[in-house]
Order: C-alpha cells, then sequence, then structure tokens
C-alpha cells in the first residue's frame, strides 16, 4: 500500500527564519493531529502536503504522486480538502455561493448534483439554516464552518485541516468529531491544533513539532506515556520540573523528574506534550 | 436556531391535529432546522419520510433559485452554469467591471469636452488601451485573493481562470472603447488606432502573470505604455493636424502597430504553451 503522504528530509526557509528542517514523516489513513507552539511550523507544513507550498529541501510525496510535478500535483488536488489557516478573502459571497464556487473549481460541473454536494457538506457541519447570508455577516466560529465546508467537497480522500476547531463553540466541537467519524476508514486527516484535548479526542495518532523539527511521531497513548511518572502535584513550583503551574485547586503542578516520594499525578498527553517541548525550550535558554 | 420542535408538537403534527398555522409553522422550522429534519427521517412511517424528502426537495429548489444578479442572468443565456459561477461569483470582478466601465465613461467626457481637436484624440489613443488592461488586472487580482490557498489547491488551471477572466474583461471593455472611438472626431484613422496596443497589453498582462502578481505587472506596462507614446502628448509649438500628432509617438506609425500586433499573437502564444506554469506562482 503506498502511504497517503510520505516526506522525506523535507526543508523550508522564508528569508532568515527556518520554519522546517529535515522533517521524515510518513502518515497512515486515519486521523493525525499535529501539535506545536506558535511558530513551530505547522501551517508551512501542512501547505507543503497540500501543494499550496514547495520545499527548499527534500521529497514529497502525497498519495502517491509528487506535488512537484504538475501532472502529480493535478492527481493530489483532485483528492484533497484543503482548510487553510487564514481563510480568503471570500466575505461577499453566501456561505452557499462561497462553497459552490470552490465546487466549481474543484470540478463539478453538474448543477444539480454539485448543489446536492454543497447541500451536504453546509449540512455536515451545521450550516444549513445559512447557507444563504452573506459570509461576512456570520460569527467567527461560523465562517470557520463554512471553511471546513469546503473541504469536505466531495469526498476528499486526504484533509488537511488547518486549527478546524479554532473559535467552534463546544456543540459544534462534537459535530466535529462526529464528522471525522463518519470519514471512510481509508481517509486520511492531518489537522493542527494547539488543543492537546483535542488530539486527545480526535486523533488516534500524534506528532509534535517545535522550531521546525519533528519532537515525535506516535501514538497519543505513548505521547501520555512519556510522562508517565513525571507528574506531580506539590505546593510550589519545583525547580525540577521542565514546566509547572497553577491548578484551580492552588496548588502547583510540575512535569520533569520528581522527587522521591512526590505525589504523582495520572499522565496525559498533554503532559508529554509540554515535557517535549519544555526542555526544549528549557535547552534553548540554556544554550 | 432558537427553538425545536418538540414531542407533543410531532404527535400532534404526525396526527394531523395542529391548527394550520401551527403545522405551517413546523414545516418553516423543518425547512431551516437539519436537526428537527432528521426527527422524522429517522423511525418515520413512509408518509413522513416523503413528507420530509418533500420538504428537503422544497430547500433544494429555494437554494437553486438563488437571486442571480443582473450580470450573472445575461451571462447565464450564452455560457454554461459553472462558468458563469466561475465568472460572476467573484465581488472582485464585478468591481473589476465596474472600475473599467466608470473610467471609460470619465474617458469619454474628458474626450467630448476635449472633443474637436487633436488634444482630445490623442488623449483618447494613449488612454484607451490601458482601460482593459487595468480591468483585466483588476480581474486576475480577484483570482488569486478570492478563496487564497484554498482556490490555488483545487484542480481547476489557474490558467484557464485567468483566460476566463481576461476574455469577460475584453468583452465588455473592448467593444465600449470601440464605439467610443468610432464617436470620435479623428477620423478613422484614429479610431483604429488604440485597438493593437490594447490588445498588446492584455495579452502581455496574461503572460507575465504567470510568474508575478498581476497588479505589478499591470503598472509596469502602464508606464512602459506611457513612455512609448507619451510623445504624442507633449505640447507642441506648431499647430499640428491629428495624423501629425499621432505620427510623434511610433506606437501609433504603421511599423509600430504591426509591431505591436506580433506582440499581442507572441504574448498570447507564449501564455498559451507554457500555461502549466501558471501554477506555480503562489508556490514559492
Ligand atoms: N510566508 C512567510 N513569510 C515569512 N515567514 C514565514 C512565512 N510563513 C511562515 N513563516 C515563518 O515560519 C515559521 C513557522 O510558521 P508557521 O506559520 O508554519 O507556524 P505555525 O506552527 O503554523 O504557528 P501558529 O501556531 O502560530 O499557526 C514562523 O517563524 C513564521 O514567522
Ligand atoms: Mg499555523
Amino acid at each position: 500500500m503506498t502511504l497517503p503522504v510520505a516526506l522525506a528530509g523535507v526543508g523550508k526557509r522564508f528569508r532568515g527564519t527556518t520554519a522546517l528542517q529535515d522533517v521524515t514523516l510518513e502518515l497512515r489513513p486515519g486521523v493525525t493531529g499535529l501539535l506545536g507552539p506558535n511558530g513551530a511550523g505547522k501551517t508551512t507544513l501542512l501547505r507543503i502536503v497540500a501543494t499550496a507550498l514547495s520545499p527548499d529541501a527534500g521529497t514529497v510525496r502525497v498519495l502517491g504522486a509528487d506535488p512537484a510535478d504538475p501532472a502529480g500535483r493535478l492527481a493530489i488536488r483532485r483528492r484533497l480538502g484543503y482548510l487553510p489557516q487564514e481563510s480568503g478573502a471570500y466575505s461577499g459571497f453566501t456561505a452557499f455561493s462561497f462553497v459552490d464556487y470552490v465546487a466549481v473549481l474543484k470540478e463539478m460541473t453538474d448543477r444539480s448534483a454539485r448543489h446536492a454536494e454543497v447541500r451536504r457538506v453546509l449540512d455536515a457541519v451545521g450550516l444549513g439554516d445559512r447557507a444563504h447570508q452573506r459570509i461576512r455577516a456570520l460569527s467567527g466560529g461560523m465562517r470557520r464552518r463554512v471553511g471546513l465546508a469546503q473541504a469536505l467537497l466531495g469526498h476528499p480522500d486526504l484533509l488537511v485541516l488547518d486549527e478546524p476547531t479554532v473559535g467552534l463553540d463546544p456543540e459544534q466541537r462534537l459535530r466535529f468529531r462526529e464528522v471525522l467519524a463518519g470519514l471512510p476508514d481509508d481517509a486520511t486527516v492531518l489537522l493542527s491544533t494547539h488543543l492537546t484535548e483535542d488530539v486527545a479526542a480526535l486523533c488516534p495518532t500524534v506528532v509534535v513539532l517545535d522550531s521546525g523539527r519533528v519532537l515525535f511521531h506516535g501514538e497519543t497513548t505513548a505521547l501520555a506515556a512519556l510522562a508517565d511518572g513525571r507528574v506531580w502535584d506539590a505546593e510550589a513550583p519545583d525547580p525540577r520540573a521542565a514546566v509547572s503551574w497553577r491548578t484551580p485547586e492552588g496548588r502547583f503542578r510540575n512535569v520533569g523528574s520528581p522527587p522521591p516520594g512526590a505525589a504523582l499525578v495520572p499522565a496525559g498527553p498533554e503532559h508529554g506534550y509540554l515535557l517535549l517541548t519544555g526542555s526544549t525550550a528549557a535547552e534553548q535558554v540554556a544554550s | 436556531m432558537s427553538w425545536h420542535v418538540d414531542a407533543r408538537t410531532w404527535t400532534g403534527y404526525r396526527a394531523g391535529a395542529l391548527s394550520d398555522a401551527a403545522a405551517a409553522s413546523v414545516e418553516t422550522h423543518l425547512l431551516a432546522c437539519a436537526a428537527c429534519r432528521e426527527v422524522p427521517a429517522s423511525g418515520a412511517t413512509p408518509e413522513e419520510r416523503a413528507l420530509h424528502e418533500r420538504s428537503w426537495d422544497a430547500l433544494g429548489s429555494a437554494v437553486d433559485r438563488e437571486p442571480a444578479s443582473a450580470v450573472e442572468g445575461l451571462l447565464g443565456r450564452v455560457l454554461p452554469p459553472h462558468v458563469v459561477r466561475l465568472l460572476a461569483a467573484a465581488p472582485a470582478l464585478r468591481r473589476a467591471w465596474w472600475a473599467a466601465g466608470t473610467a471609460l465613461l470619465a474617458l469619454a467626457l474628458l474626450a467630448a469636452h476635449l472633443g474637436t481637436g487633436t488634444v482630445g484624440t490623442a488623449l483618447f489613443v494613449v488612454t484607451a488601451p490601458l482601460l482593459p488592461l487595468g480591468g483585466v488586472a483588476l480581474a486576475y487580482a480577484a483570482v488569486d485573493d478570492l478563496a487564497g490557498d484554498v482556490a490555488t489547491t483545487t484542480p481547476y488551471p489557474r490558467f484557464r481562470l485567468l483566460l476566463l477572466r481576461t476574455v469577460a474583461v475584453a468583452a465588455v471593455t473592448l467593444p465600449v472603447t470601440a464605439v467610443l472611438a468610432l464617436a470620435l472626431p479623428g477620423g478613422s484613422r484614429a479610431a483604429t488606432l488604440w485597438l493593437a496596443p490594447a490588445l498588446a497589453l492584455c495579452a502581455l498582462t496574461l503572460a507575465l502573470s504567470a510568474r508575478a502578481d498581476p497588479r505589478r505587472v499591470a503598472a509596469v506596462l502602464t508606464l512602459l505604455w506611457l513612455a512609448v507614446s507619451w510623445n504624442v502628448l507633449r505640447p507642441s509649438r506648431l499647430p499640428l493636424a491629428v495624423d501629425g500628432v499621432l505620427d510623434r509617438s511610433l506606437a501609433f506609425r504603421p511599423a509600430g502597430q504591426a509591431a505591436l500586433l506580433c506582440v499581442a499573437v507572441l504574448a498570447a502564444l507564449a501564455a498559451v504553451t507554457r500555461r502549466t506554469t501558471f501554477e506555480d506562482r503562489s508556490r514559492r
């Protein structure tokens, strides 16, 4: 079986900044979460996978094709759904006509079939009753859902979603979870987020990116397991911790190397994530 | 949606026991509320399911009848609907049309004002070719801005989209300019001189937009064109006849006109043969 996404040694620089460095990554069908702090390179990585950007170094294969080659790019785009982090300047459209416009760009020429598909995706994101409002009159979360709706057009084999849950209320997050759960098993989803809760709820597999490098790629449970026995509560921030923060109860939760006899707390993916990114942050400060 | 059809209303509705007003209110709500539509769809009698289908169809045809603008209506008579969607859906494209139209009108008024003499004619032949250029550049910018990365990562070729827009803008601006030109007092020669540069500038904008920002391309071409045709506008000490003024720039002499037509053809050919490079512009 060809892997839906395979990157080898991928690098990307923007003038002075290195956005990605030697990224090697192979994704399998299913939902993969991309976690990382601001500026980690998540958007850059997603844009490369979505054929919006070409890398400076390395090789990229998406759905078995090479995006650097025009024919390969076309083949990928026919099977791709992409939600960018920044939505374009389409605020004068109604939700329906925007999604319909994208559907035409996705080569759906038959009018009634296309309109049925547009209705399907708008319903899937819960915007069936807002279809004829101008996008500029929609709330931020609804606009995000319009973006999500266009990504779902035509049942893509690969969905690349850049921060799909930003701005969604709890009910819509649930709906989004249902949309992902309703996708066929052989579909591949790569989504970026800042929320470890999203990853825990949505993504069996996770990639942690920091400063343009892959720090972790594996099962979400394995990310949590990294922090097993390394999370503890104390009355004060502990100097042995990579990260500490105040809990709502007024105690301090620490992630790092616990002292003997520490009050250990069960670890979740957020602790594994903080352990990884916190320690690189600490190294950067030290060096 | 602030309310949903509750169980008691459903029961009444199913039994046909609701007043007409209440039933109509349920049906209106169903048209708008996906969640409530699912209620009759799941675990419903065939009649109920048929009703459900009908309400969906009603919504569907309401959607199909989305009000089309006058432009869309007009285009719909000659073009397939999906092409109309590509052309008219873009608000920026409509803006391009309006801008080009307004500029043409202004030019017409100016020419009429200065009209009878050489100055009006000279001004017209220099500025008229810039209008289609401006319209095309605005329409292209719309292609690149509209929907941003969403549009660039769809399979639809950017070249075809640009070409569609060029034709759409040219189809509006060129005939209007031609009518204006015929109304000019400068004679038939002056009335045709704007066409070759207009075609050359449009074709060059198309070809150069493969790699560069169309707005920048248009700005550079405008400056180039003004440099080439500037002599025509320069005031002269002796009063000159129209032909004499026009001959002051190479662009309006027969050789220059032939060269401009060649440029137009070559630029169009270059754009067509290198059309795949149009996709690369956004990928850097
Ligand atoms: N078009 C660009 N021009 C210049 N620099 C860029 C560009 N795009 C990204 N960068 C830089 O590349 C780095 C990675 O950016 P990227 O947008 O990929 O991060 P991110 O992980 O998506 O961040 P966020 O969580 O804030 O969305 C940043 O330092 C950013 O400043
Ligand atoms: Mg980002």
